[in-house]
């Protein structure tokens, strides 16, 4: 057998990439539409996203050799396509990464560091990154791993410490707001959950390839639990108008946890433990953009060479191209479509790419023998 | 009966490439092909001689015939010989039988002296044959005694080491409530004698090397065929025939030379004083280095989570040892991150502190001239001085320095407003903290990087510390001992190995060994021994 990922390192890796950013962002970006039927959002959010996961994890798991998969793909539809696509997907992993930097360092500077220069903290978490791709994908996944197991328990200690604040009345009317509002609040979900797509770039490090589905739809699950868990949680702490008013809904629940007299601002403890996963965020994105760079320009031993240049890269583009006074909400829709191009419309062109390559390739084969 | 045509099983050949029991060893830098032995006795003992330099220890012992002729010659050195054994089992044999066979004769031939020794003459385990002076010296070098016979040039060398050596004693370090109080010694024989009565299996394997140019240190590779991984089992050999150096003195050489990753601070093979330990290690599947003239017995591969695992875990019930351990764990991060959580607390989130606490510790600062990372720093290297003190100084002197340092100096400090009390607080509880993790190379990387972490904190508060735990935690997954991930079996998971990580399972549950260092063999106990009260026949037939 071969030493690689496990169903549940690969698991961990996709809820990674998904929740440290959705979780800031999710709970009033459905809020915001469904009010106190946020919950059947996120329901109906899981069930799209876990239909999305499954055809991505069939399109990884048919790669089964653990080869790379641009190599894999440049294989079934030609160097043309591979390489075009690589250069998508690095784009895209790049400004993901950029952007998810962008919104840390921000959070940083406003609820940790307000003194810092961001250029310091920027640098920092790109060279943690650079450190992590450095040491390779299975290393990153099995971090992952670990943090998802500690997430567990931080869950299970939240709603151990919120039960008593918690209002179930918020919750009614049930179903009072409409399909469309409904469907609206499982946008955002939605495009988040997208970002399994990595799924296609890790599944070759599994230890069997042939097993990404369930990984890929395992994680998506999760992630849709985890999501609906925290949909409730702020629903029933703070009610329906009040979340669309909070900047980080998930923060400000675990700030009012009151633990004795003698610890205050548990928060900061959690905020710690969400840095580490945002690095892992960051990590894996970074990942994604300097392996399909080195898969496309088909690079042999210059790896710490593109590692360095894309890191480079990514600390001068999170300094500088993003505006002081940047706004997740304003840039959200226009974040949103790109998730759905890159992470499902990418990913289906390049599948149709394949399978058509496939069909010609068959027939020629079959022709070949009669 | 003694007869000259029976042969006895001791009697080995020396095979001509110098090595021994399938050893890949140097063998001091002498290869094979060195000047052979000359059939004159008195140019072999001249180049014996010229060899050693005319030691004053290199002891010669003539052995003539009645007519005072030198037929033999017995050669040792003094000191790392049983002098008494020479003299009943080698000395006193050779010379009544040499008298015999003589008469008569102007020498003794190679197969006389070969049938004198096959003949049972002398009483020794072990008795092997040398043919070159290179083989002759090092056989000499290392506590043999040679018989060398004049017009032979076959040399015998008969195993008679010895010399002053420390009896086996308890542990100085390991220490155990319960279990038991034996620890090696330095004395590679010993050693392995200590293992082989714990473990009195066939299955148990000795191969021996000898290692540095100069030293030729005794260095054994102890492990069980079929339970320790071949593999592994390879891959030690092969990094200990690469070392080539003129001396090992201590395990700790070995350790350096055959570790996975250079730039590390954390331990990557382990290393201990008792017997039991290395033991139940060998029966795990991992493999035992013994190094003679060291104590310290290493073994690989090894895990991060058997830094905190004690002998003594598997001594008590698993409830206590469970709880022991969580303890060790808890202590080994305090130890890590307290002063430098203190630090970035103080200075960067005091918004954390509740409002009495955080008046109360800037009461206490109130008077400190420095920031936190400066008393801080003052405080752990003083600290670190008078620990490091305590190791050197003569014990007697050691309460004296203990009470001056931790009482008067600490009083004094606070007392002169160079420290708050706060911080010898913090100090001392990390350092006794540290005192809890039962490995003390594991104990010296927490030390270490403190340090680095409290730099950390101080430039960037938390955000520095979380920075620091994940480049940890990066380096720690992507670490490898001998092949196994360092962190497993928690990254990769191995759910039939957490059995034994931060819980100890009672014994009876733990039916297997360990998957990653162990081979395909590995189930240590029947099934159905979880015990329980008997059953009341009694009642039952009531």
């Amino acid at each position: 057998m071969r030493s690689g990922l496990t169903v549940a390192e690969c698991m961990a890796a996709i809820i990674m990439i998904i929740m440290p950013t959705a979780y800031l962002i999710v709970p009033t970006a459905v809020l915001d539409f469904a009010a106190q039927d946020a919950w059947i959002s996120t329901i109906a959010a899981t069930a799209i996203g876990g239909g999305i996961a499954a055809w991505l994890g069939w399109f990884a798991g048919r790669n089964g050799d653990g080869e790379s998969f641009l190599n894999w793909l440049s294989g079934r539809s030609g160097r043309a396509i591979a390489f075009a696509g690589g250069l998508l997907l690095a784009f895209h992993f790049f400004s993901h990464a950029s952007r998810a930097l962008n919104e840390y360092i921000s959070f940083l500077k406003v609820n940790v560091l307000p003194t810092t220069p961001n250029a310091v903290l920027i640098a920092v978490t790109v060279l943690l990154a650079m450190y992590a791709v450095g040491q390779g994908i299975v290393t990153i996944a099995r971090i992952c791993f670990l943090m998802m197991i500690a997430t567990v328990g931080i869950y299970t200690a939240t709603i151990v410490l919120l039960y008593s604040r918690m209002h179930f009345s918020y919750l009614q009317p049930i179903g009072e707001k409409s399909i469309g509002h409904i469907a609206a609040g499982a946008f955002t979900p939605v495009c988040w959950m997208s970002e399994a797509a990595i799924i296609l770039l890790i599944a070759p490090f599994m230890a069997k390839p042939r097993q990404a589905p369930r990984a890929v739809i395992w994680g998506v699950l999760l992630v849709g639990f985890m999501m609906m868990f925290i949909v409730l949680e702020a629903l029933m702490l703070f009610g329906p108008n009040v979340v669309k008013f909070l900047q980080y809904p998930s923060f400000e629940l675990i700030s009012v946890i009151q633990f004795g007299g003698f610890l205050e601002r548990i928060d900061m403890y959690f905020i710690m433990f969400w840095m580490v996963t945002v690095f892992l965020k960051i990590s894996l994105l970074l990942f994604g953009a300097v392996h399909c760079l080195e898969q496309t320009f088909r690079v042999r031993g210059g790896r710490q060479l593109i590692l360095w240049a894309i890191g480079l890269l990514l600390t001068l583009d999170a300094s500088f191209s993003w505006p002081e006074n940047f706004e997740m909400e304003i840039e959200a829709f226009a974040k949103n479509v790109s998730l759905i191009i890159f992470n499902i419309l990418v990913p289906f062109v390049l599948w149709l790419a394949s399978y058509l390559k496939l069909g010609r390739g068959s027939k020629k084969a079959e022709e070949g023998r009669t | 009966m003694r007869g000259l045509g029976i042969r006895l099983p001791f009697l080995k050949r020396r095979d001509h490439s110098g090595r021994r029991n399938g050893g890949g060893g140097n063998g001091g830098g002498r290869g094979p092909g060195g000047p052979s032995l000359s059939r004159q006795l008195q140019a072999n003992l001249n180049a014996i001689r010229r060899e050693l330099g005319d030691s004053s220890d290199l002891t010669i012992r003539l052995i003539r015939d009645d007519s005072g002729r030198v037929l033999a010659a017995v050669v040792y050195i003094d000191g790392i010989v049983i002098f008494d054994t020479i003299n009943q089992m080698l000395l006193s044999p050779i010379m009544e039988r040499v008298h015999e066979l003589s008469s008569g004769r102007s020498s003794l031939s190679a197969a006389d002296m070969r049938a004198l020794l096959e003949a049972g003459t002398i009483q020794l385990g072990r008795v092997r044959e040398t043919y070159d002076l290179s083989h002759l010296i090092e056989e000499l070098l290392t506590g043999s005694t040679i018989i060398l016979s004049d017009g032979s040039s076959v040399a015998f060398a008969a195993a008679t080491r010895g010399g002053e050596k420390r009896s086996v004693d308890e542990p100085s370090s390991q220490t155990v409530a319960r279990g038991p109080k034996e620890g090696f010694t330095e004395d590679v024989q010993t050693n392995i004698s200590l293992i082989r009565r714990r473990i009195k299996s066939p299955l148990i394997r000795v191969e021996n090397r000898l290692l540095g140019k100069h030293t030729k240190t005794v260095t054994s590779v102890v492990y069980m065929k079929g339970i320790a991984r071949e593999e592994v089992v390879e891959e030690i050999r092969r990094r200990l025939s690469r070392i080539e150096v003129d001396s090992i003195l201590e395990s700790g050489y070995v350790e350096e030379f055959i570790q996975d990753e250079v730039w590390t601070p954390f331990p990557t093979i382990q290393n201990s004083e008792r017997p039991d330990a290395i033991a139940a290690g060998i029966l795990e599947g991992q493999v035992a280095i013994v190094v003679d003239g060291s104590p310290f017995v290493l073994l690989a591969p090894v895990t991060f989570v058997k830094f905190f695992q004690s002998s003594e875990d598997y001594y008590q019930r698993f409830d206590i040892a469970t709880f022991l351990r969580v303890i060790r764990m808890v202590s080994f991060f305090i130890s890590m991150l307290l002063p430098s959580l203190y630090i970035a607390i103080t200075t960067f989130h005091q918004e954390m502190l509740p409002t009495p606490l955080l008046i109360s510790l800037a009461a206490q600062r109130e008077g400190v001239p420095f920031p936190a990372l400066i008393e801080a720093m003052l405080m752990e290297v003083t600290f670190e001085v008078l620990r490091e003190a305590g190791v050197r100084m003569p014990r007697i002197i050691g309460p004296a320095i203990s009470i001056v340092g931790a009482l008067v100096l600490g009083q004094a400090a606070v007392q002169a407003g160079l420290v708050s009390a706060a911080m010898i607080i913090v100090v001392s509880f990390t350092a006794i903290a540290n005192f809890v993790i039962p490995a003390l190379n594991m104990a010296i990387a927490a030390r270490l990087i403190r340090f680095a972490m409290m730099l950390l904190a101080a430039t960037l508060g938390l955000f520095g510390i979380m920075s620091g735990v994940m480049i940890l935690l990066i380096h720690l997954v992507s670490l490898k001992s001998f092949g196994v991930p360092y962190m497993t079996p928690l990254a990769p998971l191995k759910i039939s190995n957490l059995k034994d990580v931060l819980v100890r399972a009672p014994w009876w549950l733990m039916k297997t060994r360990p998957s990653v260092i162990s081979t395909e063999d590995r189930v240590r106990q029947a099934p159905g021994l979880k015990p329980g009260p008997p059953k009341d026949r009694g009642e039952r037939g009531s």
